[in-house]
C-alpha cells in the first residue's frame, strides 16, 4: 500500500492524530471527537437512581441523568459509550420561545386544571395515515426518544460496551431550542452491580448520511493501541514486508555503516514490556 | 423503510464498487470485458442487452457474482459500527486477550535469551543452500530442536480462559466457580442450532450417514453416485454460494477439495504460484526463531500421528510459508488479538522501525500444525494446500485461540457446550460435578484443535464440510455433547479425569454425521 494511500486514509477519517515519533504516548483517556463538528457545551447532574422502595437490595433499576445546556441549542446527534444500561428513553425541555410549535393542532387541558399538566396533539414525523399522536407534557419535559434498546438481552453481556449514537432524526421532536435533556437509563436485570453511560458527547450537527466511524479509546494502556488502529497496523505491515524484502547493496569499503537507512528484517529479541 | 433499504443497498453499492477497483482481479475484469466489447458478440444498437448477455456467455457475471459473495461474507464475519470493524467490545475480555499476549511476550523472549539465538536474522548461506536442496523433503533436514519448546499447549490457554470474570457481574453465592456461566454471553440453543442446521434436522439423507443408501432422485444407484454426479454440474457452474449449498448434505471425496477452493474463493492461478514461491523465498532468505518453533510442532504432532505422518513434509513447506505471510496480518483488524512487536535490530524504537514478528503475527503453540494437516487428503499440490488452509485459518481458526465474545469465538463455543450437556444430559452434568471435574477441561482439546488429529481424517473432514456448509463453528461443540451422551454408560461408571481420557481417548469408531443428526432430529 503505497505512502499516498495512506495519507488519503488518513484525511479521511475525521479525527487526525499525528503519530508523534520521538514518543509513544497514546491518546488514552482523550475524548473521542470529530473534528468539523462542533461540540455543545453541556453540564451533567446526575445519575441518580429513581426507586419507590426505602431499602434497597438490589441497585435500583432505573437512574435519571441531566444534560444542562447553557443556552438554548439545536443539537444533531448525541453519542455516549454505554456500560450496561439496557435501554434508554430521552426526555427534552425546550425554550419556553419554541413552545409555539407545540400549539399546532388541538390543545385539550385534563380535568386536573391545578397543574401544568397538558394533553397536547402533536403532528408525527413518521406521516402514516392518521397523524395526530398524543404527547405527555409534563412539567415542560417532552418525551423525545420513548423506548431505545442497547442491550437486547438484560441478562447477557451483548451490547453493554456499545458505542451508541442517538442522532435527531430518530426523536418524535425536532432538537431546537433545547435546554435540557434528560436520560432515563433502565437495567432491569439483577445479575449487574451498576449501569450507566460514560463519554458523552453533544454535536450541533446530524451525523453524516454514510456515517464514519468514531473509533473508542480504549481503556487499557499499550502503546500500541491507539484510535488509528486500522491505520497503525497497516503501517507496521508496510514496514515488516519492506523489511523483508530489503536487498542488501554490495558492500563498498569506504562505506560508513548507516543507521537511519532501511535494513533487513533482524533482531535479537522482543523489547522489553 | 423501504427507501432507507435502497439506500443502504446503494452505499453498500457504491462502497463495493471501489473496493473491487482495489482488488487485483480487477484488470482481468476490464481487459476481459474490453475483449468481449470488441467481439462480433455485442451490438452497438442494443449494446446493454447484448453486452450483459455475453459477459453472462463468457463466465465474467459469474466471476463477478463470486467476487460479491467473498467480499459481502468477509464484511459480514465481523461486527461493524458504520462500516469499519471493531474488535473486541468488552473491556474485560480485551485486558484478558492482552495480558495473555504479554505472557507469550515473555515466554518469547525468555526461550531466546537462554537459547541464546536471535529471533530473527539473516540465514547463513550454507544453511540456506541446505535448506533450499531439502525443500521437497525437510523431514530430512537436520537440526537440534531439544532446546525448543512450545510456546503454549491449549490447557494453557484453558487455564486463562477459566479465570476470566465480568467485573460488573453478581453471581449467585457459589455458581461462577465451577465454568463459564460468569460469563453471560448469548449462545444458541438446541432448537435455535436445528434452525440453522436445517439439513440435518428434516432428516435428509446425508452422504455422511450412509454413502450406500440407495439414490431416492433419478437413476443413480447410491446416494454417492448421485451426489457425485450433482458435485460435477456444481463444479462446471463455479460459483460460490451454489457450492457452499451442495456441501450442506456432504460431499464425495473426490470433489471435496475443488469445492472447498470454490467455495473460500482460493482457486489457483499463477499469481498463487508466484506468491507462494515468494514465500518460500523469505523463508530460505531469514532465519527466525519461529521456525525451529514450527519444525518441533511438526515433530510432535503430525509426525506422530497415524494418520498424516506421510504428509510431513508437505506439513513442513506449509507452515514455514504461512509464517512469513504477511497478508495474514489483514484479521488482526477484526479478530481481538494484536500481533507481537519487535524493534528493527540497531534502530532506535520507533514507530518507524517497528516490524511484526513473524511476518504473519501467529504465534504457532502445541498442536498448531494441525489446522493444516487434514488439508493433505484433499490437495497434493502444496500451493493449492496452503491457500485453502489459509483461507480457513482467515475465516475460522484464528477464533479458536484468541479471548473473545464473538458468537464463534472459543469461549462462547465452550460456554454453548456447557449449555447443551447441563440442558440436555443433566444426568451426565450431575455426575461430573460428583466427582469434580469440569466437563470443558475434558472436551477443551477437541474444540481447540476442530477435532483435528481426535477423529479419523475421513469423520473430520465431513464435520469440516458442515463448518464451511453452514459457515459456522457451532457444530464442534454440539458434536462434542454428542459423543459424551454417546458414551455416557461408559462415563457414568467412571471417577477420575484419567478414567474419562481413556473412556474419550478413542474416536476413531465415531460416525459424525450419525451422531449430529441424532442430536438436531425433532424429538
Amino acid at each position: 500500500m503505497s505512502i499516498a494511500t495512506m495519507t488519503e486514509r488518513n484525511s479521511d477519517k475525521e479525527h487526525i492524530q499525528t503519530l508523534d515519533s520521538a514518543s509513544m504516548s497514546t491518546s488514552v483517556g482523550a475524548h473521542p471527537c470529530r473534528s468539523g463538528c462542533e461540540i455543545v457545551e453541556f453540564s451533567v447532574k446526575g445519575p441518580v437512581a429513581i426507586s419507590l422502595d426505602e431499602e434497597e437490595f438490589t441497585s435500583p433499576g432505573c437512574s435519571v441523568l441531566d444534560l444542562q445546556f447553557s443556552s438554548p441549542s439545536q443539537v444533531g446527534e448525541l453519542v455516549f459509550r454505554n456500560y450496561y444500561t439496557a435501554s434508554l428513553t430521552v426526555l427534552a425541555r425546550f425554550d419556553s420561545g419554541n413552545s409555539l410549535q407545540f400549539t399546532q393542532g388541538h390543545t385539550a387541558m385534563s380535568s386536573n386544571a391545578g397543574t401544568s399538566h397538558g394533553k397536547l396533539f402533536v403532528p408525527t414525523n413518521k406521516g402514516t395515515g392518521s397523524g395526530m399522536k398524543l404527547t405527555e407534557h409534563v412539567g415542560g419535559w417532552v418525551v423525545v426518544i420513548p423506548h431505545r434498546v442497547l442491550m437486547p438481552n438484560p441478562h447477557l453481556e451483548n451490547g453493554s460496551h456499545d458505542f451508541i449514537s442517538v442522532p435527531a432524526t430518530e426523536s418524535q421532536i425536532e432538537w431546537k431550542g433545547v435546554l435540557t435533556f434528560r436520560l432515563v437509563l433502565r437495567q432491569p436485570s439483577p445479575v449487574w452491580h451498576t449501569f450507566h453511560v460514560e463519554e458523552l458527547n453533544v454535536y450541533r450537527d446530524l451525523p453524516r448520511r454514510v456515517p464514519r466511524p468514531v473509533q473508542h479509546s480504549n481503556s487499557v494502556v499499550d502503546p500500541f493501541h491507539c484510535q488509528q488502529y486500522d491505520t497503525l497496523l497497516t503501517m507496521v505491515c508496510h514496514q515488516t514486508v519492506a523489511a523483508l524484502h530489503w536487498v542488501r547493496e554490495p558492500k563498498d569499503s569506504s562505506t560508513v555503516k548507516d543507521n537511519t537507512g532501511p535494513c533487513g528484517y533482524e533482531f535479537f529479541s522482543l523489547p522489553q514490556i | 423503510m423501504d427507501d432507507m433499504k435502497d439506500k443502504s443497498i446503494h452505499f453498500t453499492a457504491q462502497k463495493l464498487t471501489e473496493e473491487i477497483k482495489n482488488m487485483p482481479a480487477y484488470m482481468k475484469f476490464y481487459s476481459g470485458i474490453q475483449k468481449i466489447v470488441s467481439s462480433t458478440c455485442v451490438n452497438k444498437y442494443e449494446f446493454k442487452e447484448t453486452l450483459l448477455q455475453a459477459i453472462k456467455q463468457a463466465g465474467i457475471e459469474t466471476q463477478l457474482r463470486n467476487t460479491v459473495f467473498h467480499w459481502v461474507r468477509s464484511h459480514n464475519n465481523y461486527d461493524s459500527i458504520n462500516g469499519s470493524s471493531i474488535k473486541e467490545p468488552l473491556a474485560y475480555l480485551r485486558k484478558a486477550q492482552m495480558q495473555w499476549e504479554k505472557r507469550i511476550h515473555k515466554s518469547l523472549n525468555s526461550m531466546c535469551n537462554e537459547i541464546g539465538v536471535p529471533l530473527a536474522r539473516f540465514r547463513l548461506a550454507s544453511e540456506k543452500d541446505d535448506l533450499e536442496e531439502k525443500w521437497t523433503e525437510l523431514s530430512t533436514y537436520d537440526v537440534d530442536l531439544s532446546q525448543y519448546r512450545p510456546v503454549y499447549a491449549p490447557k494453557d490457554f484453558l487455564e486463562v480462559l477459566l479465570c476470566i470474570r465480568s467485573p460488573n457481574y453478581r453471581s449467585m453465592y457459589g455458581e461462577g466457580d465451577w465454568d463459564f456461566t460468569q460469563i453471560p454471553l448469548r449462545v444458541k440453543t438446541l432448537t435455535e442450532l436445528r434452525c440453522l442446521y436445517v439439513e440435518l434436522s428434516r432428516g435428509e439423507p446425508l452422504l455422511g450417514v450412509n454413502p450406500h443408501m440407495p439414490s431416492a432422485v433419478g437413476s443413480h444407484p447410491t446416494l454417492e453416485a448421485e451426489r457425485s454426479v450433482l458435485g460435477e454440474k456444481v463444479l462446471a457452474s463455479s460459483h460460490a454460494p451454489v457450492a457452499q449449498e451442495f456441501l450442506k448434505r456432504g460431499c464425495p471425496r473426490s470433489l471435496r477439495g475443488r469445492i472447498w477452493a470454490q467455495i473460500m474463493g482460493s482457486c489457483i492461478h499463477p499469481e498463487h504460484v508466484e506468491y507462494f514461491n515468494s514465500l518460500k523465498e523469505q523463508v530460505l532468505q531469514y532465519d527466525l526463531m519461529v521456525d525451529k518453533l514450527i519444525l518441533k510442532d511438526v515433530h510432535l504432532t503430525a509426525s506422530n500421528d497415524d494418520q498424516y505422518f506421510v504428509f510431513e513434509d508437505v506439513l513442513y513447506q506449509v507452515m514455514l510459508c504461512f509464517s512469513r505471510d504477511t497478508e495474514v496480518l489483514s484479521l488482526f483488524n477484526h479478530s481481538a488479538g494484536n500481533p507481537v512487536h519487535a524493534v528493527l535490530k540497531n534502530k532506535p524504537a520507533t514507530v518507524e522501525n517497528t516490524v511484526v514478528f513473524p511476518p504473519s503475527g501467529i504465534i504457532p503453540f502445541h498442536g498448531f500444525t494441525m489446522y493444516a494437516a487434514p488439508f493433505c487428503y484433499l490437495y497434493d499440490n502444496p500451493v493449492a494446500l496452503y491457500h485453502t488452509f489459509r483461507a480457513f485459518y482467515l475465516r475460522y481458526w484464528f477464533r479458536l485461540h484468541e479471548v473473545s465474545s464473538h458468537e464463534q469465538g472459543l469461549l462462547c463455543l465452550c460456554l454453548l457446550f456447557e449449555r447443551l450437556l447441563q440442558r440436555h444430559e443433566p444426568q451426565l452434568w450431575f455426575h461430573f460435578k460428583h466427582i469434580n471435574i469440569q466437563p470443558v477441561r475434558v472436551v477443551f482439546k477437541w474444540l481447540m484443535r476442530a477435532f483435528s488429529g481426535h477423529l479419523p481424517p475421513e469423520q473430520l473432514l465431513y464435520l469440516w464440510d458442515m463448518i464451511l456448509a453452514y459457515d459456522s463453528l457451532e457444530i464442534l461443540p454440539l458434536l462434542a455433547v454428542s459423543i459424551l451422551s454417546f458414551r455416557k454408560d461408559n462415563l457414568l461408571l467412571v471417577d477420575t479425569l484419567s478414567s474419562v481420557e481413556v473412556v474419550l481417548a478413542d474416536l476413531s469408531s465415531v460416525a459424525v454425521m450419525t451422531l449430529l443428526q441424532l442430536a438436531l432430529l425433532h424429538d
